[in-house]
């Protein structure tokens, strides 16, 4: 399982019955696992991640029920949760499973060879010279691989992810309405992943347009 | 496997042809910097790494049964996560992504 599984975009482009995503994915409910739970579905399906961490006036609320009001905070259960498999208890085996990997990982994996071939240790710790700018985590993503405990890592995982997630968003002008809307993604042409301009230097964002 | 952004190009083509309709028949182009510009970029390297975790697929609890039966964690899986071969839709499904991870 990873979150991709659920959070879909242009995977299904070529697929019949298929089409473009915005980080979601084509269920009423997201499966899950098989475990010795019976469970075969979350809660609900994956919402989609395009714009879904806008600021906006009531607050950041996340999942359909208001679950979660951070990234991390959502981030880090599904890690150690039921949607990687994980039952209710084994928070403390998921952490410390998920820390192993990071240690352990040589880079020699084809999922590495689409990010520079490097070490999770090497690219978290972010020290070594020989990684290349565009793999160099700024400091404040960074753990200490070496001396870290799990929830270190853990955290700097999620961490990640959540500055992965939070970057999602329709590209725009600098008016701020989107140019790129849900109806034309649903052309399948389009990824319609940019970068918030005024995001990003902590503009405000149009009062409809954050509701 | 990785999302590398090269569909950006329909938006990008509508942004610039509204921008040349917008000058008054002079083929004007806007000033200000757009989003789609700032993405071409690049991503910051936060979100880069982060996008590797977010395909990352050996931190779920079945390759962890995988490790204790004596797999190594750079090891091919032999055989992925069932449900991860199939995509579930209201309809019928279809083959996974990421059959076999």
């Amino acid at each position: 399982m990873n979150c991709r599984a659920c959070h879909l975009v242009d995977e299904p482009l070529d697929t019949s019955s298929g089409g473009m995503r915005t980080y979601t994915d084509f269920a009423r409910r997201s499966p899950v696992p098989v475990r010795e739970d019976g469970a075969t579905v979350a809660p609900r399906n994956s919402p989609p991640l395009v714009n879904a961490t806008l600021p906006r006036a009531g607050g950041l609320l996340l999942h359909f029920d208001a679950e979660f009001p951070t990234t991390a905070d959502l981030i880090k259960p599904t890690f150690a949760g039921r949607n990687f498999c994980w039952l209710p208890g084994e928070s403390a085996q998921a952490i410390s499973h998920l820390a192993k990997i990071i240690r352990e990982d040589d880079g020699s994996g084809p999922l590495a060879s689409d990010f520079g071939k490097l070490p999770y240790y090497v690219v978290l710790t972010g020290t070594d010279p020989s990684i290349p700018g565009e793999f160099r985590i700024p400091e404040p993503f960074r753990v200490s691989v070496a001396t870290a405990t799990d929830a270190e890592i853990f955290n700097a995982v999620a961490n990640l992810v959540s500055a992965c997630t939070e970057g999602l968003v329709f590209s725009q002008d600098e008016t701020g309405p989107s140019i790129c809307p849900p109806t034309m993604c649903s052309w399948g042409k389009t990824a319609c992943r940019g970068l918030l301009p005024g995001r990003r230097a902590g503009l405000p964002i149009a009062g409809d347009y954050s509701r | 496997m990785r999302f590398t952004n090269e569909h950006l190009s329909l938006p990008s083509l509508c942004v610039t042809f509204l921008a040349l309709l917008s000058g008054n028949g002079s083929f004007a182009i806007p000033s200000p910097v757009l989003a789609q510009d700032i993405e071409e970029a690049g991503d910051p390297s936060e979100i880069v790494i982060g996008e590797r975790l977010f395909l990352e697929t050996r931190f779920a609890q079945f390759f962890k049964q995988f490790v204790d039966r004596g797999g190594m964690t750079n090891q091919p899986f032999p055989t992925g996560d069932p449900v991860m071969n199939t995509t579930v839709t209201v309809g019928e499904p279809f083959p996974g992504p990421f059959a076999g991870y």
